[in-house]
């Protein structure tokens, strides 16, 4: 049994699949609804290695690698005790489908997709250490950086994003001295706040897209 | 723990153990760059590097290059330099610690004030070796 997103040919689309079944109308939505057009997720400007990057996003949406069908009894056995495993990561992999092909759909403004991307390249390059970032990081991330750049008409900078050491990320935009951020904590019950500093003068406002775009339009652009 | 000499050590050195810690296209330090890991409760620093890309005076498994600050500027931040106490298990006669920045900060006051310090920190920091030439401006 195969699961995951698959290439689908020349187009370079990334579309689910689930031993080759279309997975759109589980959630009443369409197939072609969820795929993930490769030009929303550029590979990012920040990272100078291309190639891995390419074949990380590539891993990213290929959550479980398909196996080859095999005659060996045995090991057939052990797919069908493994089939707990199967499940769970096939409802991950769904979900998070549902939900990047979703977030994409809401996306208006074009500078933030590469920021997406940067996200999931450090969520990829962070999976191995020993404070990896976790979920809540990345949903309270992508939730916040959605809802700040669909309030902004203008481009945004690029922002430098990085583990907070912790399981956590902060995401960073600097202009000479002035400088505004989003520090996301690993859990929902520790400090998470937009931070912003023109010369010495800071303050902290509580974490939200409307905050974060309220000083991105004061700050920085 | 002893105060690092600045007169010997004009300048100490922070490791650079994440791509993340470098704005590529900003050319400059992040703050995440001074944040403590978990438990941490200091910003290690060593006093001189003589690194190449098969040893690393950082003694971090990844280890892309380092940062350099001045001592005293450092000092001049409210925060303290020191080096490791020569008593401990641990000790290192390169390394040395920045101390001062909040930890765990309970009040919003607090956290700003780190805030702040990483701020400050990441404005006076510059790179000093791109071990893997990960840092360099994009041409495009």
């Amino acid at each position: 049994m195969s699961f995951g997103f698959r290439s689908s040919g020349s187009s370079g689309l990334l579309s689910p699949s689930f031993g080759g079944l279309g997975l759109g109308v589980l959630d009443g939505t369409s197939e072609r609804e969820l795929t993930l057009p490769s030009n929303v997720l550029p590979p990012s400007p920040r990272n100078t290695d291309p190639e891995p990057t390419a074949l990380r996003n590539r891993a990213l949406y290929q959550s479980v690698e398909p196996e080859p069908l095999t005659e060996d009894p045995t090991e057939n056995e052990s797919e069908v005790r493994d089939l707990g495993d199967v499940q769970k990561n096939f409802v991950k992999a769904f979900v998070e489908a549902v939900f990047v092909g979703s977030f994409l759909k809401r996306r208006t403004n074009p500078s933030l997709a590469p920021v997406i991307a940067d996200l999931h390249t450090l969520r990829e390059e962070e999976a191995e250490e020993e404070f990896p970032i976790t979920p809540f990081a990345i949903r309270t991330a992508l939730n916040v950086l959605n809802a700040a750049f669909n309030d902004i008409d203008a481009s945004v900078p690029m922002p430098a994003i990085a583990p907070d050491g912790s399981g956590g990320i902060r995401i960073e935009w600097a202009r000479d001295n002035r400088n505004v951020r989003a520090v996301i904590p690993s859990r929902a019950d520790q400090r998470s706040f937009v931070y912003h500093i023109v010369n010495d003068a800071s303050k902290l406002d509580r974490l939200s897209g409307a905050n974060l775009a309220a000083r991105l339009r004061e700050v920085i652009l | 723990m002893p105060d690092t000499d600045s007169s010997l050590h004009p300048h100490i050195y922070r490791a650079i153990s994440k791509r993340g810690w470098y704005d590529v296209i900003g050319q400059a330090v992040t703050t995440a760059a001074f944040e403590y890991r978990s438990g941490e409760q200091e910003i290690s620093v060593v006093k001189t590097v003589n690194c190449t890309t098969e040893r690393c005076d950082g003694r971090l498994n990844t280890c892309f290059g380092e940062f350099i600050l001045e001592t005293d500027r450092v000092r001049e931040l409210g925060l303290r330099v020191e080096d490791d106490d020569p008593d401990m298990q641990a000790y290192w006669e390169n390394h040395a610690s920045i101390l001062g920045i909040p930890v765990n900060p309970d009040t919003e006051e607090e956290a700003q004030r780190a805030e702040d310090l990483r701020t400050f920190l990441a404005r006076i920091a510059r790179l000093h070796y791109d071990r893997r030439g990960r840092f360099e401006q994009p041409t495009t």
